[in-house]
């Protein structure tokens, strides 16, 4: 009988298919491109300006009595002739067709629509209707052809925007869902049981009184923030006791050239904010304080409410290093400042103070009650 | 205490198992009686000799630690220990004392070992809005309860610190009868030590692992805590937070 070898081979098939599923969801849930709603607005707005200005042009030129029913008739017949190209115009035959098929398709339908309405028109003189001057077939048809031009002008250049609109936005899904899936797998490659046991087997290895037990442990307690599976806000003092973790091995490193506190006030720390806010920040310090800084080098971070804001500041010596110049890609800050404007909107600021000796970078966030980050989890 | 109490350690890892013995090596009031690498290994020894306390690892091969519950008498408490902090919210509807998580940090762990010998009063007994405290020279000092920053321990006396004063007050109470006597949702006793006025705190300065700075509103004292001080008093943060799940050390409920 025949073993296989590598049965979790097979597995790999679904596995694949189901990651590619959900890298595409988001791209499908999009809106429709033109909805009545947006239609209709459209349509009100331009057939209510087209009947305003034949009003004028013709009071202006050719003042004639019993215009008014003439404007109105043909407005009304030009919204309804509209719509029904436009519910042509989003038929599936139509979206499907390619431009050489479809373009002349869409002037033999404007044509035709004129046609249809020069016939009707004549009709409507023969059983009576007076013919004035402004309303003999000849000007009338024109006149049509003129409004026609104009609607589809307007339709095709606002479907193109609202296309273009939505093509951007998926294409910025798209990059959110493959850097979202290039996080999980890194996530994946450092599993935590496994890690986590791992460190665990590191202190056993060493003697319990060894100042090494607490850098594993420091080192632990930090990757735990770091790795662990969070949510858009959490309260921040999650972040503050993983960075004491996160200083205690800095300062190991710098030894007596580091000078630092991290300060909150009880009322702050339960404030909901982005995970890895203050992170990047102190990254920054460490990267370009030790370049720019006298030594020992300082790093404050200090959180607080202020006029029912949180407000998060992180102030470093040494000097303010301009994106672009001397291999800082100013990629960090950025990436945060997009972070929050995704999360939070425009209340949530990031500001960059110069001090004479010193950085100072400033978050003001709102404070969020527990039901509007729900809220915003769910979105 | 009296006998120790009888211990369980469940976890799949010997290396997690080990580190663990090793910790309660330094708290005599737990005794080591078994362990076991699975929850089925688990009911069986839990049938046999009844612990009365169980450290329980969640995510193991064969299943989860959540398992047990079913197996486990009214009597036996349990104290989780896993390496993911997601679970925490599970495991206190489980009815569990405490969450650690891997590896485990010696400190936190005599947190919870506080924790499930002491317990933690349920209802707290709303306290007088001023106290009679007797002074070194026998003389009687009236102490309003909101003024007071922190108490701490002196010698076989207990120093008041209170707001806007420039000297801290000398009293005979010993620490054990000022916590009796101050309301303990208001009051956090960080150790040994000192006894804090939660609610007059107005910052907590991080400056080292073995160094915290507490702040007080109107008031320029500041006092300096050890780490495990720190812990607890930050422990006690979190837990007053309106609508959070009290996980305390390192852990959330998230």
């Amino acid at each position: 009988m025949h073993h296989k070898l590598f049965p979790a081979a097979e597995s790999t098939v679904p596995t694949s298919s189901w990651r590619a599923d959900r890298l595409t969801l988001p791209l499908g849930r999009r809106a429709p491109r033109f909805s009545s709603r947006v239609f209709w607005i459209f349509q009100a707005l331009f057939w209510v300006t087209s009947a305003l200005s034949l009003k004028v042009l013709i009071e202006t030129f050719t003042p004639v009595h019993g215009a008014a029913p003439i404007i109105l008739g043909r407005s009304v017949t030009g919204l309804l002739m509209t719509s029904l190209l436009h519910l042509i115009y989003q038929s599936p035959w139509m979206l499907r067709a390619k431009g050489w098929l479809k373009w002349p398709s869409v002037l033999l339908l404007n044509f035709g629509m004129c046609l249809a309405g020069a016939v009707i028109w004549a009709e409507l003189i023969r059983h009576g209707a007076p013919e004035l001057p402004i309303a003999n077939i000849h000007s009338m048809t024109v006149a049509r052809l003129y409004s026609l031009a104009l609607w589809n002008g307007a339709y095709f250049g606002l479907s193109f925007m609202l296309v273009h609109q939505a093509l951007k936005l998926e294409a910025a899904d798209a990059r959110l869902a493959t850097r979202s899936s290039e996080l999980k797998q890194l996530q994946s490659q450092l599993n935590p049981h496994f890690l986590f046991n791992a460190l665990t087997l590191v202190q056993n290895k060493i003697d319990p009184a060894s100042p090494g037990q607490e850098v594993v442990q420091m080192l632990s307690d930090y990757l735990r923030y770091s790795l662990a599976t969070s949510k858009p806000l959490e309260p921040l003092g999650r972040e503050l006791d993983a960075l004491e973790s996160y200083l205690e091995l800095q300062r190991a490193r710098f030894t007596d050239n580091l000078d630092c506190f991290i300060e909150a006030s009880p009322a702050a720390l339960h404030v909901l904010v982005p995970p890895m806010l203050v992170q990047p920040l102190l990254e920054n310090a460490f990267k370009f304080g030790p370049r720019t800084s006298a030594m020992p080098m300082r790093i404050e971070v200090t959180a607080a409410l202020e006029n029912d804001m949180l407000q998060v500041a992180v102030a470093n010596s040494g000097c303010w290093v301009p994106p672009g110049s001397d291999n800082s890609l100013g990629s960090g800050l950025a990436n945060l400042r997009r972070r929050l404007f995704l999360l939070l909107g425009e209340a949530a600021t990031l500001e960059v103070l110069e001090k004479p000796e010193a950085v100072v970078v400033i978050i003001r966030i709102p404070i969020l009650s527990q039901a509007q980050a729900d809220l915003l989890h769910s979105a | 205490m009296n006998s120790p109490l009888k211990t369980l350690i469940v976890d799949d890892e010997p290396a997690a198992r080990q580190r663990l013995r090793v910790l309660l090596i330094a708290h005599p009031e737990i005794e080591v009686v078994g362990e076991v690498g699975s929850v089925a290994e688990a009911s069986a020894f839990v049938q046999e000799q009844a612990p009365q306390l169980v450290f329980l690892d969640m995510e193991m091969p064969g299943g989860s630690g959540l398992g047990l519950e079913r197996h486990l008498s009214k009597a036996t408490r349990t104290v989780f220990v896993t390496a993911y902090p997601d679970y925490a919210l599970k495991a206190f509807q489980f009815g569990a004392v405490d969450y650690l998580l891997k590896p485990v940090d010696p400190d936190r762990l005599a947190i919870a070992i506080e924790r499930l010998l002491g317990g933690v009063p349920d209802i707290v007994p709303p306290g007088p809005a001023i106290l009679d405290c007797m002074g070194i020279s026998g003389l009687i000092e009236r102490i309003p309860l909101d003024e007071i920053l922190w108490i701490e321990s002196f010698q076989n006396y207990t120093r008041v610190y209170l707001a806007n004063t420039k000297k801290p007050s000398l009293c005979r109470q010993t620490m054990a009868a000022w916590e009796a006597l101050l309301p303990a949702d208001l009051f956090v006793r960080t150790g040994r030590k000192e006894i804090i006025h939660s609610a007059r705190i107005r910052a907590v300065r991080w400056k080292s692992r073995i160094e915290t700075l507490v702040s007080f509103h109107s008031s320029t004292w500041s006092l300096q805590l050890g780490r495990t001080s720190a812990m607890r008093l930050k422990a006690s943060m979190k837990s007053t937070a309106a609508g959070s799940t009290d996980v305390s050390g390192n852990a959330d409920a998230s």
